[in-house]
């Protein structure tokens, strides 16, 4: 399995998963894909406002974005404590 | 020093939004805990069965989108440190409960995927691991180090002594050809735990080369637990106890 086919499967497990919690229509899903496709997973949430959904569907893509945001801004917060101990530099 | 996150309104409403559990709930939770404990544990808020499912979603979402855009943003995926590997590692292996599956990441000298390999997939009793075939694609990728990984359909993320053992039966092979085993990562449910990070990765070759099949049997939860020789009490320190 290479790394390509690690994204590929990767990208079609977020997709599916993305458009469940969404819950898009059909014509929202085939766009959100698209640009997912063309621009990759962050690019995507960095252009939410410009997407051709459903006023709705925009909200929850917002919800999602945001909960991303926090879990990572929560991993940045803990892996500061993690370089000043030995974790990070374990491998190197 | 980690600063204490903060969590706004709004993360409360979009987590309302995608899972379905009142605010209320969330909020209550969170005063006291981290709300992403919710995903982990979702009884402690107690979900209809809707709403759970909703969890477990945004959950296994959470973990693919980590991977994916670490996939994008970087061509190879460098490792530094075993949260690094847990976390790519996860994202492949987290949740599986129907087998076991090992996988080896081969990597060059900075740490970077050359290419990952599922050697083994057993049953939810054993898994056979053929060294010989991970030599050949360990020689095929020339790398320079190599990164081990399986999960335990049972959820216990605690390297059983087997896998301590399948560990050192591959440094045996590899270190005298220069190729370092940086890690073993064990998978439980969504969870991790690194041998290299709890000190129990075995790093120097202790035989020869044996490259018979190895046969990692069904481990009992209770008998999952490995003590490091420094967590072992003498008599005289249990009978102190």
């Amino acid at each position: 399995m290479r790394t390509e086919l690690i994204e590929k499967t990767e990208l079609d497990r977020v997709l599916e998963l993305m458009c469940q919690i969404l819950g898009l229509q059909e014509a929202s899903e085939k766009v959100v894909v698209e640009i997912i496709k063309k621009v990759g997973i962050k690019g995507f949430f960095n252009n939410v406002n410009d997407l051709e959904v459903t006023d709705l569907e925009k909200k929850s893509i917002m919800a999602l974005k945001l909960v991303i945001e926090t879990k990572e801004e929560e991993i940045a917060n803990r892996e500061g404590v993690d370089t000043d101990g030995n974790k990070a530099s374990l491998y190197r | 020093m980690a600063t204490k996150q903060v969590y706004t309104d709004s993360f409360f409403e979009s987590l309302n939004k995608l899972t379905g559990i009142p605010m209320r709930k969330i909020k209550d939770y969170a005063k006291e805990n981290n709300p992403f404990n919710i995903l982990e544990h979702p009884m402690v808020v107690e979900p209809n069965d809707r709403q759970l499912e909703k969890i477990g979603k945004l959950k296994e979402f959470l973990a693919s989108y980590n991977v994916l855009k670490m996939t994008q943003e970087n061509e190879r995926i460098k490792f530094t440190s075993p949260q690094d590997a847990g976390k790519y590692f996860t994202s492949i292996l987290g949740g599986m409960k129907d087998k076991e599956r090992i996988l080896v990441a081969f990597l060059d000298n900075s740490n970077s995927i050359i290419e990952t390999k599922i050697i083994s997939e057993g049953g939810i009793n054993m898994s056979i691991v053929y060294p010989r075939d991970i030599l050949k694609m360990a020689i095929a990728n020339d790398c320079s180090n190599i990164l081990m990984a399986h999960n335990h359909p049972g959820g216990s993320t605690n390297p059983s002594k087997e896998d301590i053992d399948l560990t050192q039966r591959i440094v045996n092979i590899f270190k005298p050809l220069d190729i370092n085993v940086i890690d073993h990562i064990i998978i439980g449910g969504y969870s991790f735990s690194s041998m290299a990070e709890n000190g129990i990765l075995p790093s120097k070759s202790m035989d020869l080369a044996n490259y018979q099949p190895i046969t990692l049997p069904e481990i009992k939860e209770a008998s999952y637990a490995y003590k490091r020789p420094e967590d072992v009490l003498s008599i005289e320190e249990e009978m102190e106890l």
